[in-house]
């Protein structure tokens, strides 16, 4: 089967410990979905392996049925939690970074939607306040026109107008070619867009569906419903 | 893509050996325009700084090579460079490169230098004169390496030059790989000291361990000049192959960013 991206039978030990046991997921094109997960509970994990940054220790990773490597990473943008931007830049020369080593980077619009958000094009990155630096990174991640979003809390540390802005963003890439994984806590904030969730506890995948169907099932919110699962 | 990764390495490291660059130039020709005015002071202050930039510029040149492996590669800027459409190999290869291209530049420099402090101290023997004199003595320095070591001048120079390259390709080639060892889970807590400790390491068998067994198995009486030159090269090379594949297979399969 041919979906976006095959997670089969995944697992992934560190030393002795097993981060992530047996995980299988799929997710197909047009999609929102939203990966949710305490601390620990191999998130970080399964997005650097789906990123290709580490390997599984059984199983394995297809994106549109290939094995990863390059070819699957020009069809990928990634949003870590951190920043990852090269500190000597200013804003344009990034922008040149992203259009050199990435064909789908619209530079035009990553233009624009710095100039929305008042970024001036000539400002340093290594001045930037954190906030800044997060609304650059998710501009060029999201000017990419790539068939898969990975996406690291990327509302996390941002203030309410900057975390809606972001939202809109994220809805206006949606198309039925891609789709969008979001790793998040906050659940009640993307709930409303996520067409699938996937839960994660202790290494396993515990609950995965249609956001509408589970509703439906448990008759909760899914942010009511990640509560009791993940009651402390 | 190798090209671009090229052109981003240098940009990332440019200024820094630029100003460096400007600042040797100027102390040479402040310097010169010093004897020319016979301002003793200014004389001695400007050689003084003059020698200790060349060993603050072989220093940075360490620090660079070791912080734009380590900042770029394995700290948080590691997440846009292994999740860009590039090989690791090709990673490793250009910062490599662009370290050795500024080591060369910085040659160039040495050698820039070298010629206005000659022309200022020269008393008289001018430039010109010089090469006159190298350009006489070539025939008879050609003469004796051939009959010692069977090669003319021009081999013999692309030997030196070779090994001096290859010398310096497997010690940038050291530093990423106890770099990218450090990285790993039992080394990661203390990543500093587990780096310099495994360079240390990787040198002690490399160059005196293993060179050692190699000259015993040779048999140091068969030792003469032209083998030494010609086995440095080889060995070197065969080390910086051997350390490129641990350190491209590391960063491809055992990648531990934070």
């Amino acid at each position: 089967m041919n979906a976006l991206l095959h997670i089969q039978n995944v697992t992934k030990k560190y030393g002795k410990k097993e981060v992530l046991k047996d995980v299988s997921i799929d997710v197909s094109s047009g999609k929102i979905v939203g990966l949710l997960g305490p601390n620990g509970s191999g998130k970080s994990t399964l997005i650097k392996l789906i990123n290709g940054l580490i390997e599984p220790n059984n199983g394995m990773i297809t994106i549109k049925g290939n094995a990863l490597g390059n070819e699957s990473k020009k069809i990928m943008a990634y949003l870590p939690e951190r920043t990852y931007l090269n500190n000597w830049m200013k804003v344009k020369d990034i922008l040149s970074f992203f259009s050199d080593f990435y064909s789908d980077f619209d530079r035009n619009r990553a233009e624009e939607m710095l100039k929305q958000l008042n970024i001036n094009k000539n400002d340093k990155l290594k001045t930037m306040s954190k906030g800044t630096k997060e609304k650059v990174q998710l501009i060029l991640v999201m000017s990419r026109k790539a068939d898969l979003y990975i996406l690291d809390e990327p509302i996390g540390g941002v203030d309410p107008a900057t975390r809606d802005y972001i939202l809109k963003t994220i809805i206006k890439n949606y198309s039925t070619e891609s789709s969008i994984l979001i790793a998040t806590h906050l659940i009640q904030e993307i709930e409303n867009i996520c067409d699938e969730v996937i839960f994660l506890a202790y290494g396993e995948v515990v609950l995965q569906g249609s956001v509408d169907e589970i509703r439906e099932e448990k008759g909760k919110s899914i942010d009511a419903l990640f509560r009791e699962v993940f009651v402390c | 893509m190798l090209g671009k990764l090229l052109k981003y390495e240098i940009k990332a490291t440019a200024m820094t050996f630029l100003v460096m660059y400007v600042a040797i130039l100027a102390l040479a020709i402040s310097n010169m325009i010093f004897n020319q005015v016979k301002f003793n002071s200014g004389i001695v202050i400007t050689l003084g700084i003059l020698v200790f930039s060349f060993i603050a510029l072989g220093i940075v040149t360490i620090i660079m090579a070791v912080q734009r492996f380590n900042k770029n590669l394995l700290g948080d800027e590691g997440y846009l460079m292994f999740t860009l459409p590039v090989s690791s190999s090709q990673i490793i290869i250009s910062k490599l490169l662009v370290t050795i291209i500024w080591v060369f530049a910085s040659c160039i420099i040495a050698f820039l230098t070298f010629i206005i402090l000659y022309n200022t101290y020269s008393d008289g023997h001018e430039l010109a004169q010089l090469i006159t004199e190298i350009k006489d003595n070539w025939n008879e320095l050609n003469t004796q390496l051939i009959s010692e070591l069977h090669m003319s001048v021009y081999s013999f120079m692309a030997w030196i030059g070779s090994g001096v390259l290859l010398g310096l390709t497997e010690f940038i080639l050291m530093i990423y790989t106890a770099l990218t060892i450090a990285q790993l889970p039992p080394f990661s807590k203390h990543r500093g000291l587990c780096a310099f400790g495994i360079y240390v390491g990787i040198d002690v068998v490399l160059n005196n361990v293993i060179m050692t067994a190699l000259i015993a198995i040779v048999g140091i009486n068969q030792l003469d000049p032209k083998l030494i030159m010609i086995g440095g090269c080889g060995f070197a090379a065969v080390s910086s192959v051997i350390l490129f594949i641990c350190t491209n297979f590391i960063l491809s399969k055992h990648l531990n960013l934070e």
